[in-house]
């Protein structure tokens, strides 16, 4: 009787001892993983959908490339963010990547908040920002509409929204981010028509924010 | 002095008994650091296979002291069936979204995006279908990490 309660006792003070261990993961906050009760029945539609090759790709020599990017360094990694920058729409020249954005499609009408439905098309844009690490110019442009003072103001918030939404959404390193605004001084297409009469077109690709990463 | 042995010995065991309990806890099959973020590592902590459908699970654990904010889209993340040369992506439900979690958005089949706190660690899940060719192991990649290599199934 006397030889149970100390064993009892014991394994009580040797679990509260262990417990205060230092551990690789116990001595951290941890989050439970929850797996939702419908997600298996989900995976096994999705997998009867796939057919018999269970949508197996063949392991082409660009996906080696991207598998293996870390140990191919500089080069290789140069070349898996070339290849995202292609997809983006991005334009190469000897010193940077640009990537023109529409205003129309980041920000609503004299406003300078990001637009929900442009978030998407921002957060691509971050993930290459983020991966390839080197410094980054967002300048903001308006059409001619307004005074020049009120654009160049607009313009610079404009470039400070897609600045602060790719460091606070897309982890962007702030350091790595400049923005500037440059109004109306520097139209990508004309204002007016040769008559003088408006153009609406020329004012539409006038209003842009433009991302250069340096090479 | 014989009791005091006696203590010693079921103390020991009892100790013994706590550690092995502990231990089958806290289990990691492999562990990758991050390239992207400081401080930060990622556990595989468990693999397991039911009706040819792989389950995944990791923990993303952030050693340092500084938070990090830790992001990918779930359709970057692929396994590759290095013996035949195949990858497969998740299993992506009929609403276009990837069977895997938590997510912050569901940009493009949803994004894991959340900041983890210095000292906290953040765990996910993922389902991938079994290689067709049931090879005996597979390699994961999960943008950011270094990639998990010859995971057993």
């Amino acid at each position: 009787m006397k030889a149970s309660k100390t064993a009892v006792f014991c394994l009580l003070l040797a679990l509260t001892w262990s417990s205060g261990l230092p551990h690789s993961t116990g001595a951290l906050q941890e989050d439970e993983i929850v797996i939702p009760s419908d997600a298996h029945a989900r995976a096994v539609a999705a997998l009867q959908a796939l057919g018999p090759d269970r949508g197996a790709l063949p392991l082409s020599s660009r996906v080696l490339e991207i598998e293996g990017i870390i140990s191919l360094g500089v080069s290789g990694r140069s070349e898996k963010i070339r290849s995202a920058l292609k997809d983006l729409g991005a334009e190469e020249s000897e010193t940077d990547f640009l990537i023109e954005l529409e205003g129309d499609v980041l920000f609503d009408f004299d406003r300078w908040t990001i637009r929900e439905d442009a978030e998407g098309t921002l957060a691509g844009v971050g993930e290459v920002i983020r991966d390839y690490g080197h410094p980054v110019s967002i300048i903001g442009h308006t059409d001619s509409k307004g005074s020049e003072a009120y654009n160049q103001e607009l313009s610079e918030k404009r470039a400070g929204s897609v600045g602060d939404w790719l460091v606070t959404n897309a982890g962007v390193d702030a350091k790595l981010i400049e923005t500037t605004g440059r109004g109306e001084s520097e139209p990508a297409a004309p204002n007016s028509l040769p008559d003088g009469s408006d153009n609406p077109e020329g004012r539409q690709k006038n209003r842009r924010v433009e991302i250069r990463i340096k090479k | 002095m014989k009791s005091i042995l006696k203590i010693f010995l079921i103390f020991g065991a009892a100790l013994l008994i706590a550690g092995i309990s502990w231990t089958a806890a806290a289990e990691v099959i492999q562990t990758q650091e991050s390239d992207s973020w400081d401080g930060v590592e990622g556990d595989l902590i468990r693999v397991s296979v039911r009706n040819d459908i792989l389950t995944l699970r990791f923990k993303f654990r952030n050693s340092g002291s500084d938070s990090a904010d830790i992001q990918f889209l779930y359709k970057d993340c692929y396994i590759v069936d290095e013996t035949n040369q195949k990858k497969y992506f998740m299993l992506k439900d009929s609403e276009g979204q990837f069977l895997g979690g938590p997510k912050d958005k569901d940009w493009d089949g949803g994004r894991f995006g959340f900041r983890i706190f210095g000292g906290s660690s953040k765990g996910c899940w993922m389902k991938f279908p079994v290689p067709a060719d049931n090879p005996e192991t597979i390699s994961i990649t999960i943008p950011g990490f270094f990639p998990f290599k010859e995971v057993g199934l």
